[in-house]
């Protein structure tokens, strides 16, 4: 059940990672159209992921709360292992 | 909205159809996905990157990066980089790891 | 402004507490070439940059130090979970247990308290872009001294990410320092460009003058020597003076 939760945790992290990355290549590329296209197929596969993790473990950011009761304060907060 | 402030360099990878007209969204967007596996061919771009034209005394320079292969997703995360080129572990080249 | 994400970008799973490893890693969290310090002076120098792709570029890479900030915080916080008070001591956290007990507080490895003086803000594009390379080679090499300290391959993991990270960052700036200079080394030829759209039209021409359905359209309507009647025929300097009356010798 830990692990499921961290395995998809992991997926998000890895399509962030390569969105942040593609997004620094385009802030000095920006006419390189392959790395766009790329890149928004990153954040639409990313959001997706997103989107289930935060249905079956809770919000990844404030806005996407949206249960009772107030579910963002839950554990485990990033730095907790 | 760019104008001329781009370096040429930065021109690189725009695939002549983002010129050429409507069509060109299609085609561009059939051909974006990246199947190259040849990592090590893109290694080599950090050893041989784009030529620095018109160089200046009194400059600093730093070649612009070209558009390779991109690692997977999550070998990307655990090297800290999706681009090959850009790939400079620590360890990995003796001579690198400098430790007086 | 900023959004949070309760995730950090790369896992930090440290299974083995290391108080003495804790009190050297701390120098990148509030160091002089710490990520606090990184992202502080990325984005003060962002406001002044000429360049849209500057302006990106330092906005987003210190948005990612913030994202590297927690990441060394949560090294040293599982590095010291839970360890008693007088074995923080011995490994030489004893000033730092006294002072704030577990919290993380921004000090170098030797305690020293961060500073504005670490970061510098010239207000001058190249000069601030050359500093960042520099930060990011120092907080490289910052990395690698971590990583030849130990052998615990949790603390290795992210501390390798991290210098990585360093790595692509000091190839963002640069190609953001190429487009810089490529902009500020440009000369203008034109002082001021010529607009004919704003000329003024002459105001003795009568609109019978500008006949037919093509002489309106356009700056150029206005500009018809045939129809103006311009100071070439009026009076001037010479028209009072007879052939006759110049010679005066």
């Amino acid at each position: 059940m830990h692990d499921a939760r961290e395995k998809m945790l992991r997926e998000i992290q890895a399509l962030e990672f390569m969105e942040v990355e593609l997004n620094l290549y385009l802030n000095t590329h920006p006419y390189d159209q392959q790395a766009l296209m790329i890149f928004m197929n990153t954040a639409r596969q990313q959001k997706m992921l997103r989107d289930n993790y935060e249905r079956m473990y809770g919000p990844l950011t404030a806005s996407s709360s949206n249960s009772f009761p107030w579910p963002w304060i839950e554990s485990p907060w990033p730095w907790e292992a | 909205m760019f104008g001329t402030n781009i370096m040429p360099e930065a021109y690189a990878n725009i695939p002549s159809e983002v010129f050429a007209g409507s069509k060109a969204k299609e085609k561009a967007a059939a051909a974006q996905k990246i199947s190259c596996h040849d990592f090590d061919m893109c290694k080599l771009q950090y050893y041989d990157p784009q030529p620095i034209v018109g160089a200046r005394l009194a400059h600093a320079y730093v070649p612009f990066q070209c558009l390779c292969c991109l690692y997977p997703p999550l070998l990307g995360l655990k090297q800290g980089t999706i681009f090959p080129e850009l790939d400079r572990p620590y360890g990995a080249d003796p001579a690198y790891s400098y430790d007086g | 402004m900023w959004v949070y994400e309760k995730k950090l970008q790369y896992p930090v799973k440290i299974k083995n507490c290391n108080p003495r490893l804790a009190k050297y890693i701390i120098t990148q969290y509030g160091g002089p070439d710490g990520e606090l310090a990184a992202s502080l002076r990325y984005l003060s120098q962002r406001y002044s940059m000429p360049t849209e792709v500057a302006k990106a570029t330092l906005n987003d890479i210190g948005t990612e130090e913030l994202a590297h900030l927690e990441i060394v915080g949560t090294i040293v916080y599982q590095l010291t979970k839970g360890v008693p008070p007088q074995i923080l001591e011995k490994e030489g956290l004893g000033g730092y247990y006294a002072d704030h007990d577990r919290g993380i507080y921004p000090v170098n490895g030797d305690g020293v308290p961060f500073t504005a003086a670490y970061i510098g803000v010239k207000g001058d594009p190249i000069a601030d872009l050359v500093e960042d390379l520099a930060a990011e080679q120092k907080a490289r090499a910052t990395y690698e001294g971590l990583i030849n300290m130990t052998d615990d391959p949790d603390v290795i993991d992210p501390l390798r990410f991290l210098r990585e990270r360093e790595v692509v960052h000091f190839q963002r700036f640069g190609e953001a320092l190429r487009i810089v200079q490529e902009k500020l080394n440009e000369r203008p030829f034109y002082v001021k460009k010529p607009d004919y759209a704003k000329e003024k039209p002459l105001s003795n021409v009568s609109p019978a003058a500008n006949i037919g359905p093509g002489s309106n359209v356009g700056p150029a309507s206005n500009v018809s020597p045939a129809a103006n009647v311009g100071p070439m025929t009026n009076v001037g300097p010479f028209s009072n003076v007879s052939p006759a009356a110049g010679k005066k010798k």
